[in-house]
């Protein structure tokens, strides 16, 4: 009782702490993959303590394709949409630095079912 | 001189991956093998003196000829990720291996010979 | 670069596979996209035969900043031939492999992608990252069957690529910590052969593709691991992960050392040709047999390699892997129509035994012809007369495993009459003799690379 209550408020700022390092990996150390791993934690929290899979993997492969169709869009089509996508060129700035943005929060997406996925699959059935 | 951490943990990664008989002994040593490969990598970019290669609005006068270097620390971070996904599958193989086979050690699981 | 492409669009492919539940759309996306990355390939290869050596730089970062893609003449060669061979792999495993077909051909795309990103890449590290992807990709196919032989074939080839993996990233750090760049271009022109650090650290590197291609000293692991595995992984194992390191060696040695000569090489090149041909009279199972035989070929292809017949070298390695391919797609009938070969598969199995051990007019005879002659050229006749005395023994040992086969019903498979069509075309040799001598003449020129690749 005492794990779920705590673990509750937890989860929510892991998952704010993981999106944090994403959004502004292009200034501060982080990008993708560390996002993405400290989601994948937040998830997994989730699991284990409430013993409920939030996204089970019927889902977690739909959220990994769709990250793949957004990678792909950003390198087939990228150039074509390059003002919609890149932001202002300023210097220290949250849309500065053209197209490593979109290219985090795909990564960030595609890590944590990713991860999530490993985590379910070395769970034994009972 | 200060390579000589690096060094070590490669040999006793080395030493495990190879003469341990319990196979998730030898997972262990891979991993403890690719930690020293990174940390060679992160030492190699080190400079005397130097201060976080993060640039910010107050340190821009100084902070080309005193950075480390951060190339390296980029391989790492890829490094990282493929060694994660190794240990991965490493040990979902230990695991049907020990369901299949019934044991741990590695000589017993040694079949195909010739 | 339109090549430059092919690599992203078999990654996204590869990301996609798994959300699918209709098998029909999962196989005919696999193989529509490797279909796309060859004829993006060859789009590129021409342009290349063309006009000369293709460089793309990804994201718009010039060459010593920068990742860069190059396409010379022999990447866009060695690219051309793994493509083929694996689009023929994936179409034969459309008869093989009837349960967890989204898993085969999400990895069977993965690996492609990895070895593709090899062969086109131009900086070093990238090539370290593509070693992994096409490394994990094959751990999971070896294991597939997951049965007892697969499990412990995919432990042993664990350990060992993770090994050579492992020494191959101490070298690349090693490498800029003396050299200060990554871009292979730069390391041409910062690169001092009487160095003698800088040789040590090129030998770990060289020792790393040479513990995974099975050279000499380290080649026990391999015949586990290749009966232990279904034929169509078999088949990419002895075909695309050949081709791929092999082709890595090469750039090491000729373009970035500038070494043509190696006794060392030659030495451990003779003794493999000679140790695996005589181990594999002595086996009893069939593929175990057809892996030491291959790996007696890749003898041949090292000792032409390091004597510095180039050309002849590069004719023998792409008649090489098309022709193991046919083998172990030949072999891989027999699971269809229980234990018996089926009849035509059964003639290809004989064509290319037959011409790996030298009959005429195959193609085989001709590379391996060009081979000796060259070695008694260039005065090295003990060489000559191993290569001549070992021809021999390959035919003992082929014939031993087409004596065991049964002849069971005929059934046209279009993979096995494409890889004949194909053997059969490649016999051709002066036109392919003059391809390969202007490969040659691209490999040997290191200053042109070095300019191409680093034009302001």
């Amino acid at each position: 009782m005492l794990e779920k209550t705590t673990s509750k408020l937890l989860i929510i700022f892991i998952i704010i702490f993981g999106v944090n390092i994403t959004l502004f990996g292009h200034l501060t150390p982080g990008g993708g993959f560390q996002g993405g791993a400290i989601v994948a934690t937040g998830v997994a929290l989730i699991f284990i303590v409430m013993g409920i899979k939030f996204l089970d993997e019927r889902t977690l492969n739909i959220v990994k394709g769709l990250g793949g169709i957004g990678i792909g869009f950003l390198v087939f089509f990228g150039l074509i949409f390059r003002s919609q996508i890149v932001g202002s060129q300023k210097l220290f700035n949250l849309w500065s630095g053209d197209y490593i943005l979109p290219l985090n929060i795909f990564c960030t997406i595609i890590v944590t079912s990713g991860l999530m996925l490993i985590i379910y699959a070395m769970v034994e059935k009972e | 001189m200060i390579h000589i951490f690096a060094i070590t943990l490669l040999a006793i990664g080395f030493y495990g991956v190879i003469f341990k008989q319990n196979i998730i002994k030898k997972v262990i040593g891979l991993g403890i093998l690719a930690n020293g490969a990174n940390l060679l990598l992160i030492i190699i970019g080190y400079k005397y003196g130097g201060i976080p290669p993060i640039a910010t609005q107050s340190n821009l006068a100084y902070f080309l000829t005193s950075a480390v270097d951060p190339l390296p620390q980029a391989l790492v971070l890829t490094s990282i990720v493929i060694d994660v996904s190794v240990t991965a599958f490493a040990l979902v193989l230990c695991y049907r291996i020990y369901k299949n086979f019934k044991t741990l050690d590695v000589r017993k699981i040694s079949n195909l010979k010739g | 670069m339109l090549a430059a492409y092919s690599i992203p669009l078999l990654i996204c492919i590869s990301f996609i596979l798994p959300a699918i539940k209709n098998t029909k759309l999962i196989k005919t996306l696999a193989i529509l996209s490797i279909f796309f990355s060859l004829c993006f390939v060859v789009y590129s290869s021409l342009e290349v035969f063309y006009s000369g050596t293709q460089v793309f730089a990804v994201s718009g970062w010039k060459a010593p900043f920068g990742i860069v893609m190059v396409l010379d003449k022999l990447s866009s060669t060695i690219a051309t031939l793994i493509l083929f061979l694996s689009l023929m792999i994936a179409l034969f495993s459309l008869y093989l492999v009837k349960e967890r077909v989204k898993e085969f051909y999400t990895l069977l795309v993965l690996g492609v992608a990895g070895s593709l990103g090899i062969v086109v890449t131009g900086d070093i590290f990238n090539m370290f990252v593509f070693t992994e992807i096409m490394n994990i990709a094959t751990y999971a196919l070896v294991g597939f069957t997951a049965k007892k032989d697969g499990l412990e074939a995919a432990f042993k080839y664990l350990i060992v690529g993770s090994i050579s993996a492992i020494l191959m990233l101490i070298s690349i750090a090693l490498l800029y910590s003396h050299l200060g760049t990554l871009n292979i271009a730069d390391i041409i022109k910062r690169v001092d052969i009487n160095d003698n650090v800088q040789k040590t650290i090129f030998s770990i590197f060289l020792l790393s593709f040479c513990v995974k291609i099975a050279l000499f000293p380290f080649y026990v692991w391999k015949p586990d691991v290749i009966s232990g595995s279904l034929e169509p992984v078999a088949a990419f194992f002895v075909g695309v992960v050949n081709a791929t390191v092999i082709y890595v060696i090469i750039r090491t040695l000729y373009t970035i050392l500038g070494i043509y000569y190696s006794t060392w090489l030659s030495v451990l090149a003779i003794m493999m040709m000679v140790v695996t041909a005589f181990l594999a009279l002595l086996q009893d199972n069939i593929k175990r047999i057809l892996a030491y035989g291959s790996m007696s070929q890749l003898g041949y292809i090292f000792l032409a390699f390091s004597s510095g017949l180039a050309f002849q070298g590069l004719y023998h390695l792409v008649n090489n892997a098309v022709i193991e391919v046919l083998l172990f797609l030949s072999i891989g009938t027999m699971l269809l129509h229980k234990n018996k070969m089926e009849k035509i598969s059964m003639y290809g199995f004989l064509l290319g035994a037959l011409s790996l051990t030298g009959i005429p007019p195959l193609n085989a005879f001709f590379s391996k012809f060009f081979i000796i002659t060259g070695l008694l050229e260039k005065k090295l006749f003990f060489s000559a007369i191993i290569s001549g005395l070992i021809s021999i023994i390959t035919l003992l040992y082929y014939m031993k495993i087409y004596f065991k086969f049964k002849q069971g019903e005929k059934r046209i498979y279009w993979p096995i009459i494409i890889l004949i069509i194909v053997v059969l075309l490649l016999s051709f040799y002066p036109v392919l003799v003059e391809l390969f001598k202007d490969v040659e003449i691209n490999l040997l020129a290191r200053s042109e690379y070095v300019a191409e690749v680093l034009k302001p």
